[in-house]
């Protein structure tokens, strides 16, 4: 019987939920050192699904992974969506804002895109790594 | 030998020292058109900087970056001391705070110490920055150009009875994030403010009448402009709002004016890649100048 790689679980596939929480506590947290919360907040009350899954559920990391994988995967979306936009129309846009949309800018908004397809399509090899 | 009458030589040394003392505070259009036809030439690409560079504009990182150092080797050339104002901020809207990093800049400020220890600051200050795609010789390269001329000059004057302190602000084209943030900190460190004088767009005079626009004074700097306006044959218009960055200093309650070229006839070339060295009226802006520093030497005689 032929194994599929895809379809087998890696140990390291818990890690990855871990990592792809980072990122919003950084952006929120730098927000927060300049003195505004609010990012913090919403980032946070965002997450609050996930650890209300995962501490407070039966098979709750399935639906966590499900719950944060598309918001990752929206949240990629979005970013791409809007700098797309402004190829077409940045009028309006601030230099503040426009100067921060480099190649590196891209990378990650793609790197958010597939991070959540990845949270999203393999929640089922996590579930089955973590039990 | 003759006797020398001492009236006589006490009268050559009184008209001597007046005579210098004129020379030394009066700011002439030949002494600043020159200087400030340099000046807008480098900051707009119309001529290179001393490294050799062009700056075509002043709007990314880069660019402001380069013009910083620029306004830092002129301070320092001038011995005046720098303490450039690093800021870093939220955007202030949910989206761009969600999905950016915060909005960060400098504002190159320069202080003229007062000869007197007083704890008085006067500030003058423009906007460097410009809007993308525009090499800002008017908007404002020209206001900038105002406040080197003065700092330049203002720096040789023996008797200084307030500080001078001179800001060039970043990110006025961003909603003047760069200004709100220099008087925020300003208000938080308590400092003794007489007055701010902000220009902007001071280089258009299409229908020749040298008028200027003073938009919100308070009476008594409207009273000072208007009279040392008198002495220049500068018509004065007074104007209400908050334009440029003087909106940042109104808001905190400051003693502020703005000086601008008449909004009825302000460039057409605004936040175009028109907006070029070619189209700088110096001598209107060199006018301008006149007035801003007869200002601040009538406000330095009264304290
Ligand atoms: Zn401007």
């Amino acid at each position: 019987m032929k194994t599929n790689w895809l379809r087998t679980p890696k140990k390291w596939y818990p890690y990855v939920l871990l990592f792809s929480l980072l990122p919003p506590i950084v952006q929120g947290g730098y927000y927060l050192l300049i003195g505004s919360l609010y990012p913090l907040l919403i980032e946070f009350i965002l997450m609050l699904p996930v650890i209300y899954f995962v501490f407070y559920r039966k098979k709750g990391i399935y639906k966590a992974l499900k719950y944060w994988g598309i918001l990752v995967f929206c949240y990629g979306f979005l970013r791409i969506v809007l700098i797309t936009l402004f190829q077409f129309d940045n009028g309006g846009i601030p230099s503040a804002v426009y100067y921060q949309v480099t190649p590196v800018y891209w990378i990650k908004s793609f790197g958010y895109l597939l991070l959540g397809l990845f949270l999203w399509i393999f929640r089922k090899q996590y579930y089955s790594v973590v039990t | 030998m003759n006797k020398v009458n001492p009236i006589i030589i006490a009268c050559y040394l009184l008209f001597f020292s007046v005579n210098v003392s004129a020379q030394t505070h009066k700011l002439t259009i030949e002494e600043i058109t020159p200087f400030q036809q340099k000046i807008i030439a480098e900051l707009t690409g119309h001529a290179p900087m001393e490294d050799g560079s062009f700056l075509a504009e002043r709007s990314s990182e880069k660019q402001r970056k380069e013009a910083v150092q620029y306004f830092t080797n002129h301070f320092d050339s001038w011995s005046i001391p720098v303490n450039n104002h690093r800021y870093k901020i939220p955007h202030g809207y949910i989206f761009p705070d969600l999905l950016f990093k915060p909005v960060e800049g400098v504002n190159a400020v320069g202080t003229i110490p007062s000869t007197n220890n007083s704890d008085s600051f006067v500030i003058i200050g423009a906007h460097y920055d410009t809007e993308r795609g525009s090499p800002g010789a008017i908007d404002n390269a020209s206001g900038v150009a105002v406040c080197l001329a003065i700092a330049k000059k203002f720096s040789s004057i023996k008797e200084r009875n307030f500080n001078l302190m001179i800001v060039l602000f970043d990110q006025e084209e961003d909603n003047e994030v760069g200004s709100a943030a220099f008087a925020k900190k300003l208000k938080k460190n308590g400092k003794q403010v007489h007055s701010v004088h902000i220009t902007d767009l001071i280089a258009w005079d299409e229908n020749r009448n040298r008028a200027i626009d003073l938009q919100s004074p308070t009476p008594y700097l409207e009273k000072l402009y208007k009279s040392e306006a008198a002495m220049l044959h500068i018509p004065i218009r007074v104007v209400k709002g908050g334009a440029s960055d003087n909106k940042s200093f109104l808001a905190l309650g400051y003693p502020t004016v703005g000086v601008f070229e008449e909004a009825s006839d302000s460039t057409p070339h605004l936040h175009r890649s028109t907006d070029t060295y070619e189209t700088v009226n110096f001598k209107y802006l060199a006018r301008a100048t006149q007035l801003m520093f007869n200002v601040l030497k009538t406000i330095n005689n009264e304290n």
